[in-house]
């Protein structure tokens, strides 16, 4: 080696050393005690599935426009100190189309309103979602996630093969550890498909009337983000050590307890059937 | 739950009724309202009582504590309570908010969101600490007041950054969320937020206590100066996804600290902890060492958390070593250069500092232009870590003559390098010269 490599080798070293003491004293760019970024946060996407299709027409599309305009400054400060939540909104009538190419950040979001037509595609749908809920795809963020928030709204029965949707969603483990729920629009509505979606009767809602649609998303969406967007409190009344088996789907079970015991509060008393009247 | 409407009216205990103007907030165990009682505005929380596990008792303790009052005034403190509903259904009032102070969650998201009242829509204004010392001063604020709450023997429960207010100009701090304080021993249900919580209450085997608010205390300091979660790293990461039970694993059973000397399975990853990897390395050894003992040891030996008294030593002593550089530098002296045993250096633009060597102290402290020390530093008696004692100034008549102008209520005597003693009265000053020596005259005494 020739003494001018050697020189050049021992200028790299120094200045390797002199980077390293940088890094530790002299950064005075990057040094200020006071010049933090916002603290790290989990993520959670909220998904909404909507039928748009020809039954949704009118009143029932009109009203969920309307609430879900509504609803997303509601949800804004669901996430506190601890969460970044996006919202992803999938429509599904004779095609199956996503409001925006990607999930979006809550305080972005501008809710786009929808219009009603064609057939019922859910099986559709459910295929689409589970090619999107992947690491590649929507839930990318290199931050530790919460499981989604998955929530179904539908006024009729799938004019597809929504079997074969629902089996690649349940191979998707995002969807299984997600929280699940469903509202029912209408008489309509089937409740056992619901059921078979969501995994569980107790998250799955029903809406006959304007009011009631406005209402049961609003408690079903704010419910449900609230207990996704924060981490469980596990502990509960027997002081014993809690495993694994005693966790699981912990989040699941209290969404469906809180939405169980806001029906239950619920007057029976509302006015106009979307049935009715048309 | 039982919503109240704008306008209805809350019959209080002990008479009266409070009206509703509007809402405030939500939380998970009720709504907080804005209302008008005895012609003064008041937050009033009314309680969802399906979400309270046993609503007599825990009526019956905030009762408890509103005759035993606030530990001080750093605690927005149940101050009435309202006639319980036949549906068992009531609430308390508190004193409101004042508009200098930002939630802790804001400080932490570096703003907050502001609906512009021309337009509807929601506008970030930036919430951050405006000087160095605000940002100490409230960690001592928050210290002092769970100190002070311990001492009366009751234990907050559910700590965590939803639970103040800062004013991020001085530091001063108001506890809120004091409804589930009961006497340490007692358990009313909360089990507190995760993130915050004991790994044994995680893990289901105890109920928050003294001992677990030590913990949870030793994470809400941690996110306010490093600004990210102490347990959550490479490992937990790693995850991907935090189910129940990963939750269960890395805050409870297998919970591991990110800078665990022993342990580097779960060190921050660049490009997600950036805050943390950033400001670890600019804090001196002993904050550090008390995390680190907070979250080693201190997780599975709740005796051996850092108490309160400790935590407060330890940040009076990292305010009085922050030196702001006329070049517009802040830092704590581990950031700056020692050049000898009294002298720091700036490495940006090389100014030196002079420093006062206390009697009762193995660090000294850097002078600079408005550096100050406090009471409980010349007074081995004092507490009070807000009324400034000393504090350096230009001489109003020599300019660029510095020296320590006396703020306290006592005479100090000083003796100058030249032998010559001279008595410091309250308002009057002296010039810093080193070798210069000052007894306070409480048996500490400071030498430059």
């Amino acid at each position: 080696m020739s003494k001018k490599n050697n020189d050049a080798a021992e200028k790299e070293i120094t200045t390797a050393a002199q980077a390293d003491l940088d890094d530790d004293l002299l950064d005075f760019d990057d040094d200020d005690p006071l010049s933090a970024t916002s603290v790290s946060k989990k993520s959670l996407v909220i998904f909404f599935l909507i039928d748009t299709s020809g039954s949704m027409r009118g009143k029932k599309i009109g009203e969920l426009n309307t609430v879900m305009e509504e609803l997303i400054p509601e949800i804004r400060r669901v996430g506190e100190a601890d969460t970044d939540v996006k919202v992803a909104v999938l429509t599904f009538s004779t095609d199956v189309t996503w409001m925006y190419s990607e999930p979006i950040s809550i305080e972005d979001f501008e809710w786009s309103r929808l219009r009603a037509d064609g057939v019922t595609s859910m099986g559709e749908a459910f295929k689409e979602l589970s090619s999107r809920m992947s690491r590649n795809s929507y839930l990318n963020s290199p931050s530790l996630s919460f499981a989604p928030v998955i929530f179904l709204m539908t006024d009729g029965y799938p004019s597809d093969d929504y079997k074969a949707g629902l089996e690649a969603l349940q191979a998707n483990s995002w969807y299984k550890f997600g929280l699940k729920a469903a509202l029912g629009i209408g008489s309509e509505a089937n409740d056992d498909m619901l059921a078979e979606f969501t995994g569980t009767k107790d998250t799955v809602v029903h809406a006959y009337s304007g009011g009631q649609l406005a209402q049961m998303i609003k408690v079903v969406a704010v419910t449900a983000s609230q207990i996704g967007s924060k981490s469980m409190t596990l502990s509960d009344e027997t002081n014993e050590e809690l495993g694994a088996e005693d966790v699981f789907a912990a989040k699941q079970k209290l969404l469906g307890q809180q939405i169980q015991e806001f029906i239950n509060n619920q007057d029976e008393a509302d006015t106009v059937s979307f049935d009715t009247g048309w | 739950m039982v919503e109240l409407k704008i306008g209805q009216e809350v019959e209080m205990e002990y008479g009266g009724k409070a009206k509703v103007i509007n809402e405030i907030g939500r939380g998970g165990q009720g709504i907080v309202y804005l209302v008008e009682f005895n012609g003064m505005k008041w937050a009033l929380k009314w309680y969802d009582v399906d979400k309270i596990k046993r609503p007599k008792d825990f009526r019956k303790n905030i009762k408890d504590n509103i005759n035993d009052g606030a530990p001080s005034n750093k605690f927005l403190w149940p101050k009435y309570l309202t006639k319980e509903n036949e549906d068992g259904t009531f609430g308390y009032l508190m004193e409101l908010k004042p508009a200098s102070f930002d939630s802790f969650v804001d400080i932490l998201n570096t703003y907050k969101l502001e609906v512009d009242p021309q337009t509807g829509r929601a506008v970030k204004r930036p919430v951050r600490f405006t000087n160095l010392y605000a940002m100490v001063t409230a960690v001592i604020n928050i210290v002092n007041a769970f100190r002070q709450l311990h001492r009366a023997g009751k234990s907050y429960q559910d700590l965590n950054d939803g639970g103040f207010f800062i004013n991020v100009n001085t530091g001063a701090v108001l506890v809120c969320d004091c409804d589930n304080i009961a006497p340490d021993g007692s358990n009313f249900g909360i089990g507190g937020k995760p993130g915050y919580m004991a790994p044994e209450i995680v893990r289901g085997v105890a109920k928050p206590n003294v001992q677990t608010d030590k913990y949870s205390l030793a994470v809400v300091l941690f996110k306010l100066l490093f600004r990210g979660d102490p347990m959550e790293g490479e490992k937990v990461v790693k995850d991907i996804c935090l189910t129940e039970s990963s939750e269960l694993k890395h805050y409870g059973q297998n919970a591991v600290f990110v800078y665990d000397p022993n342990d580097a399975s779960n060190r921050p990853v660049r490009g997600i902890h950036d805050n943390v990897i950033k400001f670890w390395r600019l804090y001196p050894d002993y904050i550090k060492d008390a995390f680190i003992q907070s979250f080693t040891v201190g997780l599975s030996e709740p005796n051996k958390r850092i108490i309160e008294n400790e935590w407060q030593k330890l940040f009076i002593r990292l305010r009085s070593e922050i030196i702001m550089c006329g070049c517009g530098r802040t830092n704590f002296t581990s950031m700056f250069v020692k050049t000898d045993e009294k002298t720091y250096r700036c490495p940006k633009c090389g100014m030196e500092f002079s420093s006062l060597g206390f009697s009762d102290r193995d660090y000294r402290m850097p002078l600079y232009l408005g550096c100050r020390f406090y009471e409980c530093e010349i007074d081995k008696d004092s507490d009070d870590f807000l009324a400034v004692a000393g504090e350096l100034v230009e001489n109003k008549v020599k300019a660029g003559l510095l020296g320590i102008k006396n703020t306290s209520g006592k005479t100090w005597k000083v003796k100058m390098p030249d032998g010559n003693n001279y008595e410091i009265s309250p308002g009057k000053g002296f010039p810093v010269w080193p070798g210069l020596e000052i007894d306070f005259g409480s048996g500490i005494q400071a030498k430059i």
